[in-house]
């Protein structure tokens, strides 16, 4: 009893850590809509998405997702994809791009603090990232047709 | 311009992005735990070991790989703080699990989005095990 109470209490403030950032977060991306700064958010990263040949409108996604997490840049994607319409394969190569590098500060500093080498750390990282999404996003055709882009996201096992 | 309806929006938006991702986050944190309570993970462990000296790591270290696998960095790091380990084994298992951790909460996040979890799955493990290989011939070889 005592442990299913201790799972209850565990699950709570699990969903509670991840609602005090997703909040404020989907807040400040309403208020950089308002602001019309998320133009210039993405025009800052319209040599990035333009890299991966991606939808214009990803770069915030991947902003949010590689500073706070895959959580909250999933999240931030869902609301993308309601605001912009983000194509199938854009999500689909953020997603795998925020899979292999995302929450950059809090997982690299809890790393740093066990002793591992930072500036190693994060280049073996970022340069995972960018060879899986840049091979991806030149076998993965541009979306012409939606269904195409989602049988490749279902079939590469 | 931002009004008072921008907050009122952000806030909404917000709550019901979190009641979508609550649906997977749920169930999966309850089959997580119980992975965890099972101790299936340390016979996984055990099976991995011979695999280890791959990556220039003690055989030991297969439970800290698995756990933040499976479970997180938390876990694992918690795991890790008793092992004597050097510098460069340290990073290999910092790159090895920053790469792919918690696997199956992830993986679950991800498929709300209609990423296949073998994709993501397979995509991360296979870079971890990658880099992790490259850095030890690189720097610890």
């Amino acid at each position: 009893m005592s442990a299913i109470i201790e799972i209850l209490i565990n699950l709570l403030s699990f969903l509670w850590s991840i609602a005090r950032l997703l909040v404020p977060i989907m807040i400040i991306i309403e208020i950089f809509k308002d602001t019309k700064l998320i133009d210039k958010i993405s025009d800052l990263f319209r040599p990035v998405t333009k890299f991966f040949t991606l939808s214009e409108k990803s770069g915030v996604s991947l902003l949010f997702g590689m500073f706070f997490g895959l959580t909250i840049g999933a999240g931030a994607i869902l609301q993308s994809v309601k605001d912009y319409n983000v194509d199938k394969r854009s999500v689909f190569l953020i997603i795998m791009f925020l899979s292999l590098c995302h929450a950059i500060f809090e997982d690299s500093l809890i790393m740093a603090a066990v002793g591992a080498n930072i500036v190693h750390l994060l280049i073996a990282r970022f340069l995972a990232a960018i060879v899986l999404t840049f091979i991806l996003s030149r076998f993965i055709k541009e979306p012409t047709a939606d269904s195409t882009t989602l049988d490749v996201s279902e079939g590469s096992k | 311009m931002i009004t008072t309806d921008t907050f009122k929006r952000g806030f909404k938006n917000g709550i019901s992005t979190l009641i979508e991702l609550s649906k997977i986050l749920i169930p999966v944190y309850i089959i997580v735990q119980i992975l965890s309570a099972s101790g299936i993970l340390n016979i996984i462990a055990e099976f991995c070991q011979p695999i280890m000296s791959f990556f220039g790591l003690p055989g030991e270290s297969s439970l800290v790989i698995i756990l933040g696998y499976f479970l997180g960095t938390y876990a694992a790091l918690g795991a890790m703080a008793a092992m004597e380990l050097t510098a460069i084994q340290i990073t290999t298992i910092a790159i090895m699990l920053s790469i792919a951790h918690s696997l199956i909460t992830e993986s679950a996040i991800v498929k709300k989005l209609g990423i296949s979890t073998a994709a993501s799955i397979s995509a991360r493990v296979f870079f971890s095990v990658l880099m992790g290989f490259l850095y030890f011939r690189i720097f610890g070889g």
